[in-house]
């Protein structure tokens, strides 16, 4: 019995037993080692279907006859080719299955639930959780001042006005409650940064926008946390693509799980 | 093993349900409210590519119209050649312009089983070649680029009947993903497709875009250069959309410097002069221009403006051949090609039919091939795969696709967006302003520019120049009737720096007219500027000066201005000779892309490249009507 279990031909047996029961337990019906080609009903309908799709019109019952041993006659061929590993070591083959195997994950995954979002939201809470409003009073000085402290002092105990120092610019010198990315918008994406260090309710700074340097009194500042409902578009547009994205690499890690890899070393 | 069948078992399943499942309704634009008069310019690109072009596709591009919309919106995306790309702001709105033409042929040849084009040698060269190599992918969009300009593409890939199923499920499956992402209020996304007529390699290109949303723009499918070649076909295609779903379709002419002075030909296509009819109708259907983009400027040329010391701007490696580089383009040829010349041929025409068909605005858009439209200079995504931020030498790579010879990388431009002033981000409210010409292009940086103009500004107005700018006169693309007394026509302008760019130069007036002898004439005047300048005797203001790094890729803000606004009167006046004028605004001097890639790579960029430039937008231009 030992013996027999190092026998090669029994290996093969074995193997061929294993692949044919994967067939059979799967019920795959494609099995291409199989001398068994099964059309059916539904098979000729697809047939139909499609030829009738291309021709605009309907189809005889020679015509169908003749798509069907088409396919027969492909599908014979199409094994031979497998047998003969005809696929093996042709780069286009190799690839193409490859790129079908990805896009199988690329299907259409449906809409999610409320409790799936909030989820969402959890994993993901720098992206969703909270961003900021503001709104402030601003002195624009232009690009260069020497004075700037000097200013800031004189804002804070009043012996300074803002239009003494103000330096015209088109943009409001008060900016209504507005999200960070308006006002970023706005001003560049590094004045709000800047805003989030400063002190409310009195002159600061000055920060710098794109346009130059600005005194800023923050008059309200708000922390606002996401709803569902506020962003539940672009919710559903991450959410999918996260899906896809995850389902992709589940696949394919679970595919890649039972092989053993190895590389030779290369420079 | 069994698990993992299920799993793939299922995943087919989900395949053959794709497509069935609804999208949710998106917020209703009705629920938006307009604001009273545009206060705010809303920014997008009406020209993006993705893998659905057959010519992206074989570029190599693998970035779907979701990819897309994502990254319009903001976020990062992963560039097809593994480039981890991001926006620093978000676009407000994005036209997708798959080409029409054989729309995701490439695509579905790669993705055919390779067994259904063992009949057909042709195409199974060209789908082996796609799958051997990037080379090959390469060498078979030349060879796509070649057969539409030469007219030889196999049937598969021009008979309208063979491809309409594969069109259809598309064009259907694009509309789901364009109304997932249409979030009115916040981001708009159009349905549009680029058709794509390119007799003898000239390029007669337009963006076509619907008013309305997937549902009524899927009841036709994307009308392509393989039904007609003759744009007036197109015209009939809108109408006839129209008269079918009561929506609304404009469409962009694009690239006419490389149309061999065929854009804005004085004939109409079977080669007869433009008459009223044909006028009216391409005024109406042709509202805007897209001025700039990757493939170049196209608002004039030197030959054309002598005068015009700003007039070389993105000319190099676009003047001298045809798109498809098949013919060299004479200069006689380029009154035909750029947008000034343009609007000075509709004045004469308007003069002989009694309609002007060249009454467009300006826009500018990308283009782009990679499905991810940044056009910072700093982070330029290239023009297609091929020349993606990470492949090195990019900037110095000629582009000799097929016959396309003495075309570098550097020639492309990180250029440009498209500025609309509209009272609200809806689709609606972005078309109906694109309708009357209230848009502006850019070369890339956002600057917000105003431009008024009617009989009853004063110097006083600038002031509240906005409110003023409505109530006592038009704003860009509107027109101003005959002068009652002679007094000239009066403009208020104003323009801001984008706070991510560079300072601003100057703001120009150009202005256009036809002559008591019927020529027509063409001045630049240098209205407001920053630093301490003076215009001289034959008008021409002192440069700004350079402050650009090219070891640094830097530039300082100490020269030129962060904001520029004025009052100006025409003080060349003659009211009784017709006219227009738009306004042209220029950055400080920054450095282009390839400096960039240069500083990034550590290579040396030879003399001939272009290093410096001065980026500008140009707005939609103000017509003065003698007779109206």
């Amino acid at each position: 019995m030992p013996k027999l279990l190092k026998e090669p031909l029994v290996h093969f047996l074995a193997g061929a037993l294993l692949i044919f029961a994967y067939f059979w337990l799967t019920g795959a019906s494609r099995d291409p080692s199989s001398y068994e080609i099964n059309i059916t009903a539904s098979d000729i309908d697809r047939i139909a279907a499609d030829a009738i799709r291309t021709s605009n019109r309907l189809l005889t019952h020679d015509e169908i006859s003749a798509l069907v041993d088409q396919n027969v006659r492909e599908e014979i061929l199409y094994r031979e080719a497998l047998r003969l590993g005809l696929d093996d070591g042709d780069a286009v083959i190799r690839r193409r299955l490859a790129n079908k195997m990805r896009s199988l994950n690329t299907s259409d995954i449906g809409n999610p639930s409320d409790s799936e979002l909030e989820e969402f939201i959890g994993k993901n809470p720098a992206q969703y959780k909270e961003y900021y409003r503001y709104a402030f009073d601003h002195i624009y000085i232009g690009r260069s001042s020497t004075d700037q402290k000097i200013w800031l002092k004189g804002l804070r105990d009043g012996s300074i006005k803002p239009d003494d120092i103000r330096v015209s610019l088109s943009l409001d010198n008060q900016q209504k409650l507005a999200d960070e990315a308006d006002i970023g918008r706005k001003f560049g994406i590094n004045f709000t940064k800047a805003l989030g260090g400063l002190e409310t309710q009195q002159w600061a700074g000055p920060i710098e926008s794109g346009f130059g340097q600005h005194f800023i009194m923050i008059q309200e500042k708000q922390a606002i946390t996401y709803q569902i409902d506020d962003i539940r578009q672009r919710l559903t547009n991450d959410w999918r693509a996260a899906q896809i994205e995850k389902n992709e690499k589940a696949a394919f890690d679970e595919l890649a799980e039972s092989y053993a890899i190895e590389i030779a070393p290369f420079k | 093993m069994r698990k993992s069948a299920q799993y793939w078992a299922a995943a087919l399943g989900a395949i053959a349900l794709a497509g069935c499942s609804g999208t949710e309704t998106a917020k209703d634009s009705s629920q938006i409210e307009n604001s009273e008069y545009p206060e705010q310019v809303y920014w997008g690109d009406t020209h993006v590519h993705t893998d659905n072009s057959i010519d992206a596709f074989g570029f190599g591009n693998r970035l779907d119209t979701e990819a897309a919309m994502r990254f319009a919106k903001g976020e990062q995306v992963t560039s097809t050649k593994g480039v981890e790309a991001q926006l620093s702001q978000p676009l407000d709105f994005i036209v997708i312009a798959d080409h029409a033409a054989a729309l995701g042929a490439t695509k579905a040849l790669y993705n055919a089983p390779r067994i259904a084009l063992l009949g057909d040698e042709f195409l199974l060269r060209w789908y082996d070649m796609m799958h051997e190599s990037e080379e090959g992918s390469l060498r078979v969009t030349a060879e796509l680029i070649d057969g539409a300009a030469n007219g030889t593409l196999p049937d598969n890939f021009t008979d309208q009947e063979a491809q309409a199923e594969r069109v259809g499920e598309l064009w259907t499956e694009h509309g789901n993903i364009i109304e997932r992402y249409n979030e009115p209020g916040k981001f708009t996304a159009f349905m549009g497709f680029e058709y794509t007529p390119m007799p003898g390699g000239d390029n007669l290109h337009r963006v076509v875009m619907f008013r309305d949303n997937a549902e009524k723009a899927t009841q036709v499918i994307p009308f392509s250069s393989q039904q007609s070649l003759n744009v007036e076909d197109l015209w009939a295609y809108m109408s006839a959309y129209e008269k079918k779903t009561g929506g609304q379709m404009l469409s962009i002419p694009h690239n006419s410097n490389v149309s061999n002075g065929q854009m804005f030909s004085m004939n109409k296509f079977d080669g007869s002069p433009i008459d009223a009819a044909y006028a009216k109708t391409r005024a109406m259907r042709e509202p805007i221009i897209e001025v700039t983009q990757i493939k170049g400027d196209s608002e004039t040329h030197p030959f054309l403006s002598p005068n015009d010391e700003f007039a070389s701007y993105g000319v190099a490696g676009w003047d001298k051949y045809n798109l498809s580089a098949t013919k060299p383009m004479a200069e006689s040829s380029y009154a035909g090609s750029y947008t000034r010349e343009a609007l000075k041929r509709g004045l004469i025409l308007e003069g002989q039919t009694g309609a002007n068909p060249f009454k467009f605005g300006m826009i500018g858009s990308s283009d782009t091939h990679t499905s991810l439209a940044d056009v910072r200079e700093k982070n330029f995504t290239g023009k297609h795969t091929g020349n993606e931020p990470n492949v090195k030498d990019r900037a110095l790579a000629p582009q000799n696709l097929g016959t396309r010879e003495g075309r570098f990388g550097w020639h492309y431009l990180s250029s440009g967006y498209a500025g609309v002033w509209a009272t609200s981000n809806t689709r609606e409210a972005i078309f109906d302003a694109m309708m009357r010409r209230e848009v502006y292009a850019t070369t890339g940086p956002r600057m917000q520019v105003r431009f008024f103009g009617g009989f009853d500004y004063s110097a006083d107005d600038v002031s509240n120049l906005v409110s003023n700018g409505y109530a006592k006169g038009v704003p860009m693309g509107g027109d101003i009737k005959a002068s009652e007394d002679g007094k000239a026509p009066t403009f208020l302008i104003s323009a801001l720096m984008d706070p991510e760019s560079a300072n601003l130069d100057r703001i120009q007036v150009v202005k256009g007219w036809i002559d008591s002898n019927g020529q027509t004439n063409e001045k630049i005047y240098n209205v407001v500027w920053g630093g301490d300048r003076k215009v001289s005797g034959d008008g021409k203001l002192p440069a700004v000066g350079n402050t650009v790094d090219l070891s640094k890729g830097t530039w300082s803000n100490d020269i030129g201005a962060a904001e520029l606004m004025t009052f100006w009167q025409d003080p060349d006046f003659a009211a009784d000779q017709n006219a227009f004028y738009y306004v042209r605004v220029l950055e400080i001097p920054t450095p282009t892309w390839p400096v960039y890639d240069s500083i990034k790579y550590g290579f040396t960029l030879g003399d001939e490249v272009i290093k410096i430039q001065q980026e500008r937008a140009y707005t939609s231009p103000i017509w003065y009507n003698a007779k109206g």
